[in-house]
């Protein structure tokens, strides 16, 4: 048996009766979406589940160039979706296909990733470079940047993520996703994620996230500011480079030490930066 | 706390009697289905993967309510009129089993790639069998079987087994 202590299963259908639900359902009711990390973190606490099934949020939109992804979505709907696959050259499905296996993205959301926020992560990385928007739901509707997901202590409690939203990329802009695992399937040893805004030949404004550093996924600011307004020149990658591996804290844990960690930021940030550097350049005339 | 569920196990709607917090695996098991191994019971091996509503899935990772109302598919269900599955044939051909364990989950990933691309090409093969470890055949001949099926299905010569 997995949570021994489970005592309701409710599957609402829609948002407001889920938040009664989670809201009178007492201290160890929990929302749940695939149930991955819920069923396997076997927790005695889990009293209670609100099954986010059956609330039509699983979707992934092309809205006006903005893609808009609801929060049950599956992984693997997302990563095969014809919308994700143009938005900035397919970043996010090549993302995803480095995520875990592909009958747990056949089955884990989005949503439930990025409200767990394990440091690994891969999504969250790139969803932040990406300057992503979520909507949650808490009796009202609010749009916020995704950061405030992880700038705060007390996240989402009493409030369910109903859909992310990855802004159209101006002209001139480029996206790229590294990670580094010990074998295909683990988890991040350690993830970078990066967005250039270019204007002709200068970079205008960066964006880069480190994961798995082992902590969660941070902004490189020390890097983004050595690029704002540089020419995307070798040289200029490999002191963004530096700049991130002397700014980003490392730490040790069974997957690697700081020291290693150090080295692979500052190639994570090179390779990173010399692929959407390239992407951006294969589409100009 | 236990609850009656109703699924669709192989074509066959039924009710099932779960535990709220049983895992699908546990349930499929105790039903009967005990091709649908119980690995490593963290999402990582792919033994206890099946069908859900045509999605392979690690059953060990979902909770039997949550499936009230879907459809499965496990190895039991896979032939038809006394003639196994294509990827079936092609895994005993190829000789893509040795001691088995991990043998249904593996059945488990290749159709779902095989109902999702018809015509894959090794590396798709290797990359939809990434989540089914298997610690006996080294995957050369479950890559070559998955491959074989793939031409059997489009109506083409099974150039590859034998
Ligand atoms: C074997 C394995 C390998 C993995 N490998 C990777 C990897 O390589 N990279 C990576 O990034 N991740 C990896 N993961 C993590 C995986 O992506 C997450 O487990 C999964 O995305 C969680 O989604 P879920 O729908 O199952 O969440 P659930 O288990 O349903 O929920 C997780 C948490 O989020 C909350 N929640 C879920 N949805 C919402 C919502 N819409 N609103 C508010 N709260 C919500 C729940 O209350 C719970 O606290 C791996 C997991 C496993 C088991
Ligand atoms: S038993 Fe489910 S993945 Fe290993
Ligand atoms: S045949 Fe033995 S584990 Fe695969």
């Amino acid at each position: 048996m997995q949570l021994t202590h489970l005592q309701s299963y409710v599957r609402p259908t829609d948002l407001p009766a889920a938040i009664d639900a989670l809201r009178f359902g007492g201290r160890g009711t929990r929302l749940m979406a695939a149930g991955t990390d819920l069923v396997l973190s076997g927790s005695d606490e889990i009293t209670g589940l609100v099954d986010l099934a059956g609330l039509g949020l699983s979707s992934v939109e092309d809205r006006d160039g903005t893609l808009a992804i609801g929060a049950t979505t599956t992984l693997t709907d997302v990563m095969q979706d014809v919308a994700t696959g143009t938005y900035l050259d397919g970043v996010v499905a090549r993302m995803l296909q480095r995520v875990g296996t592909p009958p747990l993205r056949n089955a884990a959301t989005i949503g439930g990733n990025l409200v767990r926020r394990q440091p690994w992560s891969d999504i969250i990385p790139l969803f932040r470079a990406l300057d992503a928007t979520v909507t949650v739901f808490d009796g009202e509707h609010q749009t916020m940047a995704i950061g405030e997901l992880y700038e705060q202590a007390a996240h989402l409690t009493g409030a369910i993520l109903t859909e992310i939203q990855l802004p159209r990329p101006p002209i001139g802009t480029a996206a790229a996703f590294w990670k580094f695992a010990r074998s295909e399937v683990d988890v991040a040893t350690l993830n970078c994620a990066v967005m250039l805004h270019t204007d002709g030949d200068r970079c205008t404004a960066a964006r880069i996230y480190i994961g798995a550093t082992p902590r969660l996924a941070a902004a490189a600011s020390g890097a983004e500011e050595t690029l704002r307004g540089a020419q995307l020149t070798g040289n200029a990658i490999a002191d963004a480079a530096r700049t991130a591996a002397g700014e980003i804290e490392t730490g040790d844990d069974l997957r690697g030490d700081a020291a290693y960690r150090t080295r692979l930021v500052g190639v994570g940030v090179t390779r990173c930066l010399m692929e959407a550097r390239d992407r951006i350049r294969e589409v100009r005339p | 706390m236990s609850t009656t569920i109703t699924l669709t196990i192989n074509g066959i709607e039924q009710p099932v009697a779960v535990e709220l917090g049983e895992s699908l695996l546990e349930v499929l098991r105790r039903e009967g289905f005990t091709s649908v191994k119980h690995g490593c019971d963290t999402g990582d091996c792919g033994a206890c993967a099946v069908l859900l509503d045509g999605d392979a899935i690690d059953s060990c990772m979902i909770l039997a309510v949550a499936a009230d109302g879907r459809a499965i598919t496990t190895v039991e269900g896979l032939e038809t009129d006394g003639r196994l599955h294509p990827l079936q044939e092609a895994m005993i051909d190829a000789g893509a089993v040795q001691c088995g364990f991990c043998t249904p989950g593996t059945v488990m990933s290749g159709i779902d790639l095989l109902s999702r691309n018809a015509d894959p090409t090794e590396d798709d093969v290797k990359a939809a069998l990434a989540g089914n470890l298997c610690r006996c055949t080294g995957y050369v001949k479950q890559v070559d079987a998955v491959l074989a099926a793939a031409r059997v299905m489009k109506g083409g010569p099974d150039v590859g087994s034998g």
